[in-house]
């Protein structure tokens, strides 16, 4: 649908079974929702197949050659440049560093590097050919969060939780853990930012009042606060106010629950060594994917958890498998404790890097192994809400270098995960300035449909 | 400003003023032929003047319209230039007859203009016709050299060639004498323009007609046959219904239940229903009119009536969705429209969702604004609920609930985990006849009310993960044989 058609659709109206938007955009708030939500609509666009949202950002950019591209013609030519060109000396071709054997009933090759998540790998999707638009960290992370290539624009999981915020008014709607960047508002209410939580130690500061402000004054006080942003908010409709009480209040409620959430111990001691709690090596991870889980079940519903680290220039085969067993068995353990918890069926579980890495060998100059960005093919690992289990999406050429069949740009990936929640990436939008804005940038992109089952 | 408006209103019944009055001339006209005693110039003139103002006043409302009360469009402009039209006319004919003098005299010059631009077109037609026959005969030269030598060779051939010739030339002369003397008799001026007055106000009045009564108005229940032997458009509303969507939904629904006796074979009261042409000719389908369609009133018609359709003895039964379908596609709604509005749900959610009565707005605002629950359709415009109640405070909870009765039925997916209700409160689950998904892990579920949950007869998914629940899932399973999913409670490494 052209942006103008979505214009004219919007000042028309529409009648009988035509989308029945009602009015969204910034305007209609109180349409059929809790009073202080933001209920764009009171349905979903598509059938919901998943209602929360762990995404798990391997930044840097995970190899795709250590984990699940085994690529016969770069064992033929490892350490020769593929091509006879005096500019191609650098463009030494490297093997894949690790034995790869094929795992599960769906028989999914992959590297040896990933032990506990060949378990789960009948329950998962891997896609081959995630692109980006930009080869370079900062400005790729934005695409693949926001879909634009500057800061500062809303991240998915803001866009999420502006159209369906969280389910416990105790909690907010999108966290982040392990890292901060990208989980901005953008120009979305302020409220929808991302909530960073720190998992070891004090989970956020100042949690506790000063000792002397008692808990009855400082209630009056929010309540004052959030009753003047209210009033504001009412005679001057600035969506500003309200979510600045709504801040506030949130900021209140989560002094008494995020403890209680974020209170590992309460978990038994096998779900700790599931996990890899007890283990330094994984402990990390661990930590914040039983975070996030333990979020997940009270009602968040986007988290976010950066695992940062992946960005192996130079020291590929020392480093590489250092993250890889960081993430390895935290993330079967998620896959498996969400699956017989039953949220598997509507928890979407993601796992992407900004971008893959290249067939070439560029730690050669300082001598070692170590691979370039490519932003033509990198690994997203899927799993949970309704998405086909046991199934490889996507081909690249021989070098494992370029896609050759279905791509799937950072754009459709979002678009995608959109879709599990029941949400139109082409009809959650929000009007600034004259311009309808997207969760998927500018342009066209698709909705990968074949992801699920 | 309001009593401009209030008097607009009034156009549509000044409006049949000239209607009446300008035929009323024409049979005064023609009635002047056999008695010309008795209607006179002046009374002609008369009806023709009243028919004139009148036309003014309806022009004047109906612009009012335009302007005060926001009627426009392309349809009505045309209406208004027409109309313009027409009034115009009508002063020029009542001038006729007021002025006979003048008139004449400004028709001859009329009449003699004609004639002269006519002789202008002649000298042209001419002169291009000597052109092109000379470039004949420069091209024809061989052959007419040709010609001249077999003259000159064979006599009889020149004699027979001659007297061909003067027969052709003296048969020109004729035509072209009759040619270059037109005889143009002189009009009735006065009787032509009343003519066209008429052809001008029937239109005028049609196009109106069809702005306030809609397009096929007059030829909507013209009987078939009488449509066929005028060649009358058919419905051309109707023929705008989606074809895709007739054959996808609506065409399976008249093979099971009316082709019959409505189809190839039989063909009662001439109506075929087997194909999409045959259903838009019938006349019994209106496009974007559902409830003003014979299709719809008579499947709708209570099943001892005598014009039910199908009948009750023959034909099978309709099934509770079929009317639907039947309703959306006369409601012009296309088949992506309506995939895209349902959000591609399964046909089986479809025909549950159907049958249910509509829940508003009002009533999905009203439930989300008690404390922490969260209700949402489960696609727009399909009016299954997503329930969460798990965040519910245990003192707005009694509340929740039995505002929740009032949509019991409309309950799709429920989410109670992590509550502690108490037995009244479990009590009220077995009402939602619906749900397909329901999440009590963690809850204070017990056996005897898991037992009462098997009056759900559409349970699909269900979560006892971190319930006290004990009992084997074989039990659970028999107990309730439409669950697909079941999770109980189990530790990490059972798995």
């Amino acid at each position: 649908m052209k942006r103008r058609d979505l214009i004219k659709r919007l000042s028309v109206g529409t009648t009988g079974v035509a989308l029945g938007l009602g009015g969204f955009g910034q305007r209609v708030l109180a349409s059929a929702g809790g009073a202080d939500q933001y209920p764009i609509f009171s349905g979903h666009h598509f059938l919901p197949r998943a209602r929360r949202v762990i995404f798990i950002w391997q930044a840097g950019g995970m190899s795709p050659y250590e984990s699940f591209e085994n690529k016969a013609l770069l064992h033929k030519l490892h350490d020769k440049s593929p091509v006879k060109h005096r500019d191609a000396c650098s463009a030494a071709c490297l093997r894949p560093l690790y034995n790869f054997s094929q795992q599960g009933q769906s028989g999914i090759e992959m590297s040896d590097q990933f032990p506990h998540l060949a378990k789960v790998i009948d329950d998962m999707t891997i896609v081959k050919t995630l692109q980006n638009f930009a080869p370079a960290h900062p400005q790729a992370s934005n695409f693949l969060f926001s879909g634009e290539r500057l800061n500062d624009k809303p991240s998915l999981g803001a866009w999420v939780n502006y159209a369906l915020g969280s389910d416990n008014p105790h909690l907010p709607g999108f966290v982040a853990l392990g890292g901060a960047e990208n989980i901005s508002n953008g120009f979305l209410p302020s409220d929808l930012h991302g909530v960073f939580f720190e998992t070891e130690g004090r989970a956020l500061d100042f949690l506790d009042n000063p000792r002397a402000i008692s808990a009855r004054q400082q209630q009056a006080a929010v309540r004052q606060v959030a009753d003047l942003d209210r009033l504001y908010a009412s005679i001057s409709g600035d969506d500003k106010a309200r979510a600045h009480g709504k801040v506030f209040e949130l900021a209140y409620k989560m002094q008494s629950s995020i403890p209680q959430v974020l209170d590992l111990q309460q978990e038994p001691d096998y779900i700790h060594e599931a996990y890899g709690l007890n283990d330094e090596a994984t402990r990390k991870v661990g930590v914040d994917l039983l975070s996030a889980r333990r979020l997940l079940e009270q009602g968040v519903r986007f988290v976010r958890v950066t695992d940062g680290g992946w960005d192996h220039h130079s020291g590929l085969d020392q480093q590489f498998p250092e993250k890889a067993r960081g993430l390895d068995k935290p993330l079967s353990a998620l896959i498996s404790d969400l699956k017989q918890r039953g949220m598997l069926d509507d928890t979407l579980v993601v796992v992407a890097g900004e971008f893959g890495r290249t067939p070439f060998n560029e730690g050669k100059f300082i001598g070692g192994f170590g691979r370039g960005h490519n932003p033509d093919a990198g690994i997203v690992m899927l799993a949970g809400g309704g998405i086909r289990q046991g199934f490889v999406y996507g081909e690249t050429d021989e070098f494992g270098f370029k896609t050759v069949k279905d791509p799937v740009n950072v754009n459709d990936l979002n678009a995608t995960i959109l879709y599990a929640l029941g949400l139109d990436h082409m009809r959650l939008t929000y009007e600034l300035g004259g311009r309808t804005f997207k969760p998927t940038g500018v342009g066209e992109c698709r909705i990968v449909r074949d992801l699920f089952a | 400003m309001t009593y401009l408006a209030f008097l607009s209103d009034f156009h549509p019944v000044a409006v049949h003023f000239p209607i009446a009055l300008l035929p009323l001339a024409a049979l005064l006209f023609i009635y002047r032929r056999f008695r010309p005693d008795a209607v006179n110039n002046t009374l002609l003139a008369l009806v023709l003047w009243l028919a004139f103002w009148s036309c003014v006043v309806a022009v004047l409302l109906g612009f009012g319209n335009r302007y005060f009360n926001g009627h426009s469009g392309e349809a009505i402009d045309a209406h208004a230039r027409i109309a313009l039209a027409t009034t115009l006319l009508v002063f020029v004919t009542a001038a006729q007859w007021s002025f006979p003098t003048a008139t004449r005299q400004v028709m001859s010059f009329g009449t003699s203009l004609c004639l002269f631009v006519w002789r202008i077109v002649w000298r042209v037609v001419v002169f291009i016709g000597r052109f092109v026959w000379g470039l004949v005969r420069f091209l024809l030269i061989p052959l007419r050299v040709l010609v001249w030598l077999s003259r000159r060779l064979f006599p009889p051939l020149d004699r027979a060639l001659s007297a061909t010739k003067t027969a052709l030339v003296s048969r020109i002369a004729v035509l072209r004498s009759a040619i270059a003397r037109p005889v143009v008799p002189a009009p009735n001026w006065a009787g032509v323009s009343l003519g066209l007055c008429l052809i001008l106000v029937a239109i005028t009045g049609l196009r109106g007609a069809n702005l306030s009564h809609g397009e096929a108005h007059l030829v909507r229940n013209m009987p078939q046959p009488l449509k066929t032997l005028l060649g009358v458009e058919q419905d051309n509303a109707a023929s705008q219904l989606d074809r895709a969507f007739f054959e996808h939904d609506v065409l399976p629904v008249f093979k099971r239940s009316c082709i019959k006796c409505h189809g190839e074979h039989k063909q009662k009261k001439g109506l075929r229903l087997d194909s999409y042409e045959a259903v838009v000719a019938s006349g019994v389908v209106h496009f974007q009119d559902p409830h003003g369609s014979e299709l719809l009133r008579r499947l709708l018609l209570p099943p001892d009536d005598a014009a039910v359709m199908p009948p009750q003895d023959k034909g099978r039964e309709l099934q509770s969705d079929d009317i639907g379908v039947v309703i959306h596609w006369l409601q012009g709604h296309s088949l992506e429209s309506l995939a895209k509005a349902e959000g591609g749900l399964p046909t089986e959610i479809k025909t549950l969702a159907r049958r249910l009565p509509p829940v508003d707005d009002e009533t999905l605002s009203a439930l989300n604004a008690i404390p922490g629950m969260t209700v949402r359709r489960l696609v727009n415009n399909v009016d299954l609920l997503l329930v969460n109640l798990s965040y519910v405070p245990k003192s707005d909870r009694s509340k929740a609930l039995s505002e929740l009765a009032l949509v019991s039925d409309h309950i799709f997916h429920l989410d109670i985990s992590g509550a502690e209700l108490a037995s009244n409160e479990w009590a009220q689950l077995r009402s939602f006849s619906n749900l397909e998904r329901l999440n009590l892990a963690g809850s204070n579920i017990d056996h005897p009310v898991l037992q009462t949950l098997s009056e759900l007869r559409r349970l699909k998914w269900l979560n006892l993960h971190r319930t006290s629940v004990t009992v084997p899932e074989t039990e659970l399973r028999s107990l309730m044989p439409s669950l697909a999913t079941l999770y109980l409670p189990r530790k990490l490494e059972d798995s």
